[in-house]
């Protein structure tokens, strides 16, 4: 069962409450300096703040500015009930006009384990995160919870959303894709399966493409379907036939327009061997600099 | 041969209470507290020529004389404690369970002295000592109801009925 709010605005709400002058009446607890409370206050889950705030005004207004507070903080802090474990580097808290409240963040990480943790995040922490990247991880589940994305995305503002898995692609990637108008995706030690990479819709980029998890022939037939507009493959333990097998079924003037193949020094020796320099035009920049570090192949600049 | 061996006895540093109680305390021991260690050093009290006699006493305005003795005992306790480094704390799990069981039996102790400990804390810039005193509160208050908290720390509900239901609302729970 996954718990969840019925309000969206919960904890920021309470900072409706203003405390009200109790002079000597007030407890200790109530009594401390907000600095002291928020310090309190970052060791508790939210439920817990929220039973806090639902003591008493004064408590109310310190749990509600202790947010603003805890969010100038590395965010774990704030978002600790969800293991967010990449604090961004100029997170700022913003509050609009309508007491909304905005995260900023350059990339923030969601360790998305567990399902009910994304939902308090999104639904009670805050009104709004705006990130560069919001990455979402979903480590050890076997589908992406594509209804929590999609809840995230109306939560979240921003420029690009990562999903991360855990060395396998769960078969509804593309789902994925498709349902969210991904345009950018980063396969990063994941092993997709060939169906599941062949049916992914058009991407802008997709990068990563790990060498052991994807065979000659699948690799082979992705290319072939020039579906993407940039593709970077990880290429260290791919043929280096399959290599020049791919870049020399490229055409000039077709679709492509950034075709990377990242591989090690000496697997890159064995590809240029191979293909004999001859299509030299389609490499950019000079040999040396590209056995150093990749190989960028423009095929065409036409999308 | 024999060589004499001189014996040095541990710097000693004077604090004063706000009820104007001083305290002779180890410098080794209180260099825990930033703040304390801040005036040692901008002060110049190190310097060896000066005996405790003479020294001048550290004033803590905001410290009573029984807030100070249990925080010079938790300083003696801890004066081993590694040093901390705030970048790591910083990025460690914010957990409540891992009270050291010293501590734990210390912090014991009437709410009254607890809060008045924190803020000697905050104030002397302990942090070993704050975050301990602020996880046994947070411990105090997990699980609990409003009203259980109410009780446990004396707090009054000053909400009014139509607040109450307010937060009742909006604090509802449902199960999809």
């Amino acid at each position: 069962l996954i718990r969840r709010k019925k309000h969206k605005t919960m904890g920021c709400c309470s900072s409706s409450f203003s405390p009200k002058p109790t002079g000597n009446s007030r407890s200790n607890l109530e009594s401390m300096p907000l600095e002291i409370l928020s310090h309190i206050f970052s060791y508790l889950h939210v439920e817990d703040r929220d039973s806090v705030a639902q003591s008493s005004r004064a408590l109310a207004s310190a749990v509600a500015n202790s947010n603003i507070i805890l969010t100038t903080k590395p965010i774990e802090m704030v978002f600790r009930q969800v293991s967010v474990v990449r604090p961004g580097a100029d997170d700022i808290t913003e509050v609009n006009s309508k007491g909304e409240m905005f995260l900023s963040v350059d990339d923030l990480l969601i360790k998305c384990t567990k399902i009910e943790a994304l939902d308090e995040l999104l639904g009670r922490v805050c009104n709004k995160v705006r990130a560069q990247v919001l990455d979402i991880s979903c480590d050890d589940l076997p589908t992406i919870p594509l209804d929590m994305i999609a809840h995230a995305s109306n939560r979240f503002i921003y420029k690009e959303i990562h999903v991360t898995l855990n060395r396998r692609i769960p078969r509804n990637l593309a789902e994925l894709c498709d349902r969210f108008a991904c345009k950018d995706l980063c396969l990063t030690h994941i092993s997709p399966d060939q169906q599941t990479l062949l049916a992914l819709p058009p991407m802008n980029r997709v990068v990563g493409i790990l060498e052991s998890a994807v065979d000659d022939s699948t690799l082979l037939a992705l290319v072939a379907q020039q579906k993407h507009r940039s593709l970077t493959v990880i290429a260290d333990l791919v043929d280096p036939n399959t290599v020049v097998s791919i870049l020399q079924s490229l055409q000039p003037g077709g679709k492509w327009s950034f075709l990377q193949f990242l591989v090690q020094d000496s697997s890159m020796d064995r590809v240029l061997a191979l293909f004999g320099y001859r299509q030299s035009d389609y490499v950019e920049g000079s040999l040396a600099h590209y056995q150093k570090y990749s190989w960028r192949l423009f095929t065409s600049t036409s999308s | 041969f024999l060589f004499p061996i001189k014996m040095t006895s541990p710097r000693m540093i004077k604090l004063t209470s706000n009820d104007d109680k001083t305290f002779e305390v180890e410098r080794d021991v209180i260099k825990q507290s930033v703040t304390v260690n801040t005036l040692i050093t901008d002060l110049n009290m190190d310097d060896e020529d000066v005996s405790v006699e003479n020294q001048m006493a550290i004033p803590l305005p905001n410290v009573d004389a029984a807030t100070l003795e249990m925080v010079i005992t938790w300083c003696k306790q801890h004066r081993e404690d590694p040093p901390r480094n705030e970048e790591e704390e910083e990025k460690k799990e914010k957990r409540t369970d891992d009270i050291p069981e010293w501590d734990k039996t210390f912090l014991d102790v009437e709410q009254s002295v607890l809060f008045a400990l924190i803020l000697a804390a905050n104030y002397m810039d302990i942090k070993g000592l704050l975050d301990n005193c602020c996880k046994t509160v947070a411990n105090m208050i997990k699980g609990k109801t409003p009203d259980e908290i109410r009780k446990h720390f004396n707090i009054k509900n000053d909400f009014t009925p139509e607040e109450e239901e307010q937060i009742r609302k909006e604090n509802a729970w449902c199960e999809d």
